[in-house]
């Protein structure tokens, strides 16, 4: 395998693990906002590891620009919508809790 | 095993799921969502048991599949409608057949 | 390894139904669900459907979405959603019944499969250079079999009319404020032009790779649903009559050119020699416009604040 290839699978692979850990984060962390917190920051560097890694393989100028623009969208999306959450989330006036403290039995925050 | 046909029996759960939902429960979002598994459930089979066997992708299915998925939002939406009248007329999210039992 | 990706979609495709149709609060359940058209539109590209693909991460994702959140939210506003008492045992025993003879029969029917009498890929193959695309999906849905498309527009146009139709008269007009946010605003003065350039981008993509007026008009209706919700009104209640013109446009353009085929000596839905292209590109052009637009009035029948018996207002925003 060459260097390119070794990089290429490094950045997937890592990418990948960004993933692993948002989602990790979302189900283990205890309120609304850390939620969202690992919801957008650990995803949206997940998905642009995986955009580098997948770039070499493209050698096209174009599907190039197209994949960088899928990371843009992406980032703009989730900020905003990772923002819209908190915003609604503090009208409404979500508890924030400290890890271990008891979840309301539904779990039904939007 | 082809994907195909994987997923044709993919459709065939999915389709198994959403009957068994539309009849076991009676609040009418949870029946819509029900009616709306086994649409998708459909439309796998239809496409997954259509190419399957040939190698290739088939258009025709495809493209009725296509027609098929926008009917099924309209027809979601006129139900959320219907479901909405109903619950401002009467303040129920259930039928009147199925809260007796 | 192409295989194990498969059986590994279908196993989140299982698991994410039954968390859909069994999880106690329904708002996990409408969450579920959506998650599930994402991953639909997964298997979609697994079965070399990047068409249905599209259509599915648009509709399937975003809009059935918004729909049912929408009217959950609705529901917990305006009254309490009753915890429904588990269902009986009978009842249980009765779907089970049901669904398991219903998934036995179609197992029995895949293995006992049928030979397919005609091969109907190769035919489109064949046809494909006389249709006026190059796509062989468009090449069905708006020559091939164009009745079926005609009648679907059809469908659609019956749909909105019965949901106008259902919209109480006296409902008062549409005021709920949207975000206030001003983040939300300044972001959609970037989202909306890239969408609305995406809708054109995916009508003309249509005649030669995925993509075509359906695709379109659902991302077309994406940004009027996202229009909507942020407060910019696009209502039917502004212009009735240009809202009604659009909503049957797509429906009347396409019986149009049926029509006046016949009365150039050929048969209903034919498309003179030559002229095939020029009249789809037409004719979807008017579809997208009128999916966009009939799908944004299923949203907005549906997302009118009702009067309710009690003289009781939503207005808590």
């Amino acid at each position: 395998m060459s260097l390119l290839e070794w990089l290429q699978g490094g950045l997937l692979i890592s990418g990948a693990l960004m993933f692993l850990v948002g989602s990790i984060g979302l189900v283990r962390f205890p309120d609304t906002f850390t939620r969202i917190h690992a919801l957008t920051k650990a995803d949206n560097l997940g998905l642009g590891l995986i955009v580098l890694g997948l770039i070499p393989a493209s050698f096209s100028l174009s599907i190039t620009l197209k994949l960088l623009l899928i990371w843009l969208l992406v980032m703009l999306a989730s900020a905003l919508s990772g923002h819209l959450v908190a915003w609604e989330a503090r009208a409404q006036q979500v508890p924030l809790r400290q890890p271990g403290e008891t979840e309301n039995p539904e779990g039904t925050h939007e | 095993m082809s994907s195909d046909l994987i997923f044709t029996f993919g459709g065939i759960g999915l389709c198994g799921l959403g009957l068994f939902g539309f009849i076991y429960h009676r609040h009418l979002l949870r029946r819509l969502i029900a009616f709306n598994l086994f649409g998708n459930g459909t439309f796998l089979i239809l496409v997954g048991f259509a190419q399957q066997g040939q190698g290739n992708s088939d258009p025709v299915p495809q493209a009725l599949v296509l027609t098929g998925i926008v009917v099924a939002v309209a027809a979601t939406a006129l139900a959320l409608v219907l479901i909405r009248r109903w619950f401002q007329l009467k303040q129920a999210t259930e039928l009147p057949e199925d809260s007796q039992s | 390894m192409n295989e194990m990706i498969d059986w590994l979609l279908l196993l989140g495709l299982g698991a994410v139904a039954i968390t859909s149709l069994m999880s106690q609060s329904i708002f996990r359940a409408v969450v579920f669900f959506i998650l599930l058209g994402l991953l639909l539109s997964l298997v979609w590209i697994r079965l070399d459907a990047p068409d249905i693909a599209l259509a599915e991460a648009v509709i399937g994702a975003g809009i059935t979405g918004i729909l049912l959140l929408d009217t959950l939210g609705q529901l917990k506003k305006t009254g309490k959603l009753t915890t429904e008492p588990s269902p009986s045992r009978a009842r249980l025993g009765l779907a089970l019944l049901a669904s398991l003879t219903l998934v036995g029969l179609l197992i029995w029917a895949v293995l006992h499969q049928p030979q397919p009498a005609i091969a109907l890929h190769q035919q489109v193959a064949d046809a494909l250079p006389e249709s006026g695309v190059d796509h062989p999906i468009t090449a069905v849905l708006l020559n091939f079999r164009s009745y079926d498309t005609l009648l679907e527009i059809g469908v659609l146009v019956l749909a909105v009319l019965v949901g106008l139709t259902l919209q109480s008269k006296d409902a008062p007009p549409d005021s709920l404020p949207g975000l206030p946010n001003p983040l939300l605003h300044a972001c959609l003065t970037l989202l909306i032009p890239a969408m609305l350039l995406t809708a054109a981008y995916l009508l003309w993509a249509g005649a030669d790779r995925p993509g075509g007026a359906f695709q379109a008009g659902a991302m077309l209706a994406a940004a009027f649903i996202l229009l909507h919700l942020s407060g910019t009104r696009l209502s039917p209640r502004r212009s009735e009559f240009l809202m009604k013109a659009g909503l049957v446009m797509g429906f009347g353009v396409f019986l149009a050119v049926a029509v006046s085929t016949l009365i150039g000596g050929r048969p209903f839905l034919t498309y003179p020699d030559g002229s095939a292209g020029m009249l789809i590109l037409l004719i979807e052009l008017a579809l997208t416009l009128s999916i966009g637009l009939i799908l944004l009035s299923l949203f907005t029948v549906a997302h009118t604040p009702a009067q309710l018996p009690g003289k009781r207002r939503q207005d808590e925003q």
